[in-house]
């Protein structure tokens, strides 16, 4: 008895002091901030004057901002098919992959992640060549396939086009992430559970569906969650691509929080999108919350 | 297995495989190329004329206000490392807190802490951008090391694999009377080798590859780091149409991870493993 008092006292005493300096980070680089955040949102506020209080001012007048408004649109929009187009693309590539014996297997995988490790600006630069109408890569690839009418396809340039230019680098650049989760998840998947249905004359198709993907899912919600928030919150592809254009067509909320503070030094305006921006963000995450918790405490 | 879905999964691999990859390699041999044969329809991928100069010229040419791609390049390797280094003291000690002792609403402060992952970075930054200027930090290299040395994802890796460590290890060096700091340094901290890589390198990647946090920050081009020196490159102004010189550039910049990756794929992949919360 005594000797369990004497434990508790020190693991919290030891335990505090081994944790402290995660405590002085996470006030320091993630409460102060929101707090802040949530302060000078309540503000007039151009950077380098003094701020005056004006309440729910700025949250008013962004839900009347056709530009806000576009901004929205534009993020939703390039976010939700990069997050489809990747989560179906890592799927099918690590159910391929999840053989060890297939031949050339290893350096497939090796492959798909490449672009993972790499920078947004350098392969952006990349990207930019590739998408140049007339004489870009893709332009020389349609040209070799006879297709020589979509040569001149302004890619970065055309309303229309823009977020497919950036949907097809985003996609580019994480499917090989979440191919690596989803291949550890199936992995996790003991063996006899498939092995049984087969048996029992199920089709292959019938056990993916009934048996691997319903004990997928803790990790479907972890790619599913991880993936739209760091989606929504990419700077680098737009910034690379199109710089928000044409006509605001790609201008997302990173793009839009960077202008409104940093150009336009609307201090106090710029505070309340970044508020709302974590809500929404914080707002998805949590519908999910649930069962990201049951997949990182099981 | 039979022939068939054999030829099926090579049809769909090899395909994404090479979409994966054929960027960079017309990336490398655009980087080796004279400008004349950079864009050319149809596409060339080996050089025709091979010239390597391009990359002397594009890391020692002072063409960013006096600086060259060479003095971002020391930035860029100086914040990585300097990152990556406190990233392993620091969540390795706060991890060995988390892993190690029992206290009340340990768990719901690694939870709060964990889901900060949940939050988009860019949507905080004009706040942190104030913090940084209140810490007098702005323009200065270290605004890029000192608030990415611990994050959630560093302290719920390093607390996964000390978790593993078994607590008789502890348990007797504490008989044997050795203190608290020192069971950490002595009995901990060097049985941490594996976790250590891999969260060393993956800092070390996120650090490297960061642009829109030092664009904010960072206001003269002394301190620059490579990844700012290449968005000058393309917004055109200081390099025009240089093509043949961007790909240097870019591919001086991909190098580093990619080798570092090469080398250390096992570890990576166990620490993306670890971080989707399926080994434990």
């Amino acid at each position: 008895m005594t000797y369990k008092i004497c434990c508790l006292r020190r693991d919290l005493k030891y335990g505090l002091f081994f944790i402290s300096p995660s405590v002085v980070f996470f006030l320091l680089f993630w409460i102060m901030p929101v707090l802040l955040a949530l302060y000078y949102s309540l503000t007039r506020w151009k950077v380098g004057r003094p701020g005056t209080f004006i309440g729910f001012k700025n949250y008013t007048n962004l839900l009347t901002d056709p530009q806000f408004h576009r901004s929205i649109q534009a993020s939703l929009t390039i976010t939700l098919l990069a997050v489809a187009g990747t989560m179906v693309l890592s799927l099918i590539l690590a159910v391929l992959l999840n053989d060890e014996h297939l031949r050339g297997g290893r350096l497939m995988k090796t492959l798909i992640i490449l672009p993972v490790v790499t920078d947004w600006v350098a392969t952006g630069l990349v990207w930019q060549l590739i998408f140049l109408p007339h004489s870009g890569v893709l332009a020389g690839i349609f040209s070799f396939l006879g297709l020589r009418e979509l040569m001149g396809l302004g890619w970065t340039a055309t309303k229309s086009l823009a977020p497919f230019a950036i949907v097809i680098f985003i996609v580019w650049k994480t499917t090989g992430l979440y191919t690596i989760i989803f291949l550890a998840g199936l992995r996790s998947i003991p063996r006899q559970y498939t092995e049984a249905a087969l048996v029992d004359g199920a089709n292959a198709w019938q056990a993916f569906v009934n048996i691997t993907l319903p004990l997928l899912r803790p990790i479907t919600v972890f790619v599913l969650v991880t993936a739209f928030v760091n989606t929504m919150g990419l700077f680098e592809p737009v910034f690379m691509l199109t710089g928000g254009g044409p006509s605001d067509a790609t201008r997302v909320l990173p793009i839009f929080l960077y202008e409104t503070f940093f150009q336009f030094r609307n201090g106090g305006y710029a505070s309340a999108a970044g508020v709302l921006f974590l809500v929404l963000c914080l707002g998805f995450a949590l519908l999910s919350a649930r069962s990201l918790q049951y997949s990182y405490y099981e | 297995m039979d022939k068939p879905v054999r030829a099926f999964k090579y049809a769909v691999l090899i395909p994404y495989a090479l979409f994966s990859v054929l960027p960079f390699i017309w990336m490398l041999s655009a980087s080796l190329k004279r400008p004349e044969d950079v864009l050319t329809v149809p596409v060339q991928w080996i050089p025709p004329v091979w010239q390597p100069r391009n990359y002397l010229q594009a890391l020692l040419e002072p063409r960013f206000a006096g600086y060259s791609l060479s003095t971002f390049m020391v930035n860029s390797i100086f914040v990585a490392l300097a990152t990556s280094l406190l990233s392993v003291v620091l969540s390795t000690f706060v991890g060995y807190g988390f892993a190690k002792f029992k206290f009340h609403s340990r768990d719901a402060l690694l939870w709060g802490m964990l889901s900060t992952t949940l939050l988009p970075f860019s949507s905080v930054i004009i706040p942190l951008y104030l913090i940084i200027r209140m810490l007098g930090l702005l323009d200065n290299l270290w605004a890029l090391i000192i608030p990415f040395a611990l994050t959630g994802q560093s302290i719920f890796l390093a607390r996964q694999f000390i978790l593993t460590l078994p607590s008789e290890l502890i348990d007797a060096a504490r008989v044997d009377g050795a203190g608290e700091l020192q069971i950490f340094i002595r009995v901990i901290f060097p049985l941490l080798g594996p976790a250590i890589v891999t969260l060393g390198f993956m800092t070390f990647l996120f650090s490297w590859n960061q642009f829109l946090w030092p664009l904010v920050v960072l206001s003269s081009q002394r301190e620059f780091t490579l990844p700012l020196g290449l968005s000058l490159m393309g917004l055109g102004s200081t390099f025009l149409v240089d093509y043949h010189l961007w790909m240097a550039a870019a591919t001086l910049a991909v190098l580093p991870p990619l080798l570092f990756f090469l080398v250390l794929e096992r570890p990576y992949l166990r620490g993306l493993e670890t971080l989707s919360g399926l080994k434990e």
